[in-house]
């Protein structure tokens, strides 16, 4: 396993120096094999577009419907380390205020910020477990010890919901809903921002998250192969979670423990063991995004290092049992970025060679085949076009080279958006 | 601000609103369209790589006005006559490229090519310090002379003449859309 990951790895910095090479070759000695690399991935673009497409509207046709819930047991976990205390009381009141039968637990990861306090309080009056590390040990030992030493022996499905996340009042027993079916072994919620008005960045995360969620996350739902349940709402079979905490707790990449990205990987445990995972958009949860671009990038920087690790750790067993997810990971999630490096650097290289061109070509068809390729969000959710404009805007100028960045940086620990490196 | 304002601010904002299943439905009459269309100029795009550089549109912009008046195609087309013996406006047109040989612009500016009205006596000047060689072509009704100056920009026939007057107009390769991954224009 080990090797493979690491003969993945590398294949991406061949695919990104090849990039590379093909788009200096036009200089050096013909322009026809960047030609025919441009022509090739542009195919692709317009392959995988299709290929969504054509989910989505499998999905519209069909929307997939599940049992109704009928009063299995939830254990809802939440690991919660230098949380806003106000914040946190209101994620454990809306789990407790809402529907369902539940196990509440919370596990304080060695806060630093006198939240203790106020959790002590809530335990001393509501109906909570609550379980305190003397000092932060991260997420993974967080939900370990909750699922290992004190779920009730009759929970059905456990729920993870980050310290920071608000549900509605149906939010847990629609999350667990799919699971009863018996070839789901995880589902995810939908996740909105309390804060998405705050400013202009905000907003562009809400369209980052609406297209995250309801493009890419739907459709993968529709092959039953959602890669990431959200650390925000994610509900597992109980059993199938007991099975694989030990190794989700001692999860290695290149020799290296790891740290953050808890919630891809743990999803892809689940469908290593060949269950399907799915989006349920009904299921809502609310959380805060960072509101400063150094915050979000911080975010980012984690994200895509574990985006890169756990579509590695995805290639090493998923064709076996999801082929199509093996494909979409190999031909467009993990090699896309890397591949179009050079583009990339031909674009980068025409708006400083050609800057007129940037107003009288690029920038209106760039804006006409965005609104096309993501024609959903002006359909269905008009009030975020802008933001998908500056987030377009913001991808290319700075977020696509977090990609690179991750590539260089995958092995790297830190949390980096918080004060201790083990909390992930 | 409180959680419950933050959230009631959300609310009012994202909340959730599930369209019917018709309107899912009929919104398929625009996305399928929209789809068709993208995928049609990103296929025409990417072949437009192929597509000849329009010369002559950038050619039309430089011959200075007035300079084709009274010359019927045939006339200009008779194998006899050029450009460069016109009696209004002795000139021709040149191909020179878009940037210089040192630095980044001149690495990246390989590919692009501007064309440049010049006179006949300039033209003299020009390829005494240059290679060259000669072609024709046809901008409207009129067949011009073009000469394409081998190893100078825009910015060295400028300085070479002393001039930067001369007028010049960046060749576009014609396509559907432009694609910032164009080889002819990065």
């Amino acid at each position: 396993m080990q090797r493979a990951q690491a003969a993945i790895y590398a294949a991406l910095f061949v695919i990104l120096a090849g990039s590379g090479l093909l788009f200096l070759s036009q200089y050096g000695t013909s322009v026809r094999f960047w030609v025919g690399f441009t022509t090739v991935y542009l195919l692709m673009l317009v392959v995988y577009t299709i290929y969504l497409f054509v989910l989505l509207f499998l999905h519209d046709v069909r929307p997939r419907t599940y049992p109704r819930y009928g009063g299995q047991k939830i254990a809802v976990i939440i690991p919660c380390f230098n949380e806003d205390p106000e914040l946190v009381e209101e994620s454990i009141r809306t789990v407790l205020d809402g529907e369902g039968r539940k196990q509440v637990i919370v596990i304080d990861d060695g806060s630093t910020n006198g939240v203790q306090s106020k959790l002590r309080e809530l335990a001393a009056e509501l109906s909570l477990s609550l379980h305190e590390f003397s000092e932060n040990r991260g997420k993974r030992e967080a939900l370990h010890h909750a699922v290992t030493r004190m779920l009730d022996d009759d929970v059905e499905f456990v729920v993870t919901i980050d310290s920071d996340t608000v549900l509605e009042r149906d939010a847990l027993v629609r999350v667990v809903e799919p699971l009863l079916c018996p070839e789901i072994g995880a589902s995810t919620g939908n996740v909105l921002l309390l804060n998405e008005r705050q400013n202009l960045l905000t907003r562009m995360v809400g369209t980052y998250y609406w297209v995250g969620l309801n493009i890419y996350k739907q459709a993968q739902s529709v092959i039953r192969s959602v890669v990431c349940c959200s650390g925000c709402l994610a509900a597992y079979r109980a059993p199938l979670l007991r099975e694989v905490i030990d190794e989700f707790a001692g999860q290695r990449f290149l020799g290296e423990p790891c740290t953050h990205s808890e919630d891809r990987h743990l999803t892809n445990l689940v469908l290593k063991r060949g269950y399907d995972v799915v989006y349920v958009a009904e299921a809502i949860s609310w959380t805060e995004t960072p509101s400063t671009v150094r915050g979000f990038l911080r975010q980012q920087r984690r994200w895509k290092r574990g985006y890169i690790r756990e579509s590695i750790y995805t290639l090493t067993y998923a064709w076996r049992c999801k082929k199509l997810l093996f494909l979409q990971i190999l031909l467009w999630d993990l090699t896309a970025p890397f591949l179009s490096f050079g583009l990339r650097i031909a674009l980068a290289v025409t708006v400083y060679s050609r800057p007129a061109l940037v107003v009288t070509a690029i920038l209106p068809s760039w804006i006409v085949l965005l609104l096309i390729r993501y024609i959903f969000v002006p359909i269905r959710a008009p009030d975020k076009l802008l933001g998908l404009l500056v987030y377009m805007l913001f991808y290319e100028g700075c977020m696509y080279w977090l990609n690179l960045w991750a590539l260089f940086t995958v092995k790297n620990r830190s949390w980096v958006t918080r004060t201790s490196t083990a909390q992930a | 601000m409180s959680v419950g304002t933050r959230r009631f601010a959300a609310a009012q904002r994202t909340a959730v609103t599930t369209p019917s299943r018709l309107r899912r439905l009929g919104a398929w009459i625009i996305i399928v369209p929209a789809l068709s269309l993208f995928s049609f100029s990103v296929i025409a795009g990417a072949a437009g790589f192929r597509a000849k550089p329009d010369v002559a549109a950038a050619a039309a912009e430089v011959v200075p006005k007035g300079h084709d008046e009274g010359q019927s195609a045939g006339e200009r087309d008779n194998g006899t006559s050029t450009s460069n013996d016109n009696h209004q406006d002795p000139g021709s047109l040149v191909v020179v490229d878009s940037h210089g040989e040192g630095g980044l612009p001149g690495l990246f500016g390989k590919g692009g090519k501007q064309v440049c009205w010049i006179s006949t006596s300039q033209l003299t000047r020009v390829s005494a310090v240059y290679r060259t060689s000669t072609s024709t072509i046809r901008v409207g009704q009129t067949t011009y002379t073009i000469v394409t100056i081998y190893g100078a920009s825009e910015r060295d026939l400028k300085q070479l003449l002393g001039t930067y007057s001369v007028k010049c107009r960046l060749v576009h390769a014609a396509k559907l859309f432009f694609l910032p991954f164009d080889p002819n224009l990065s």
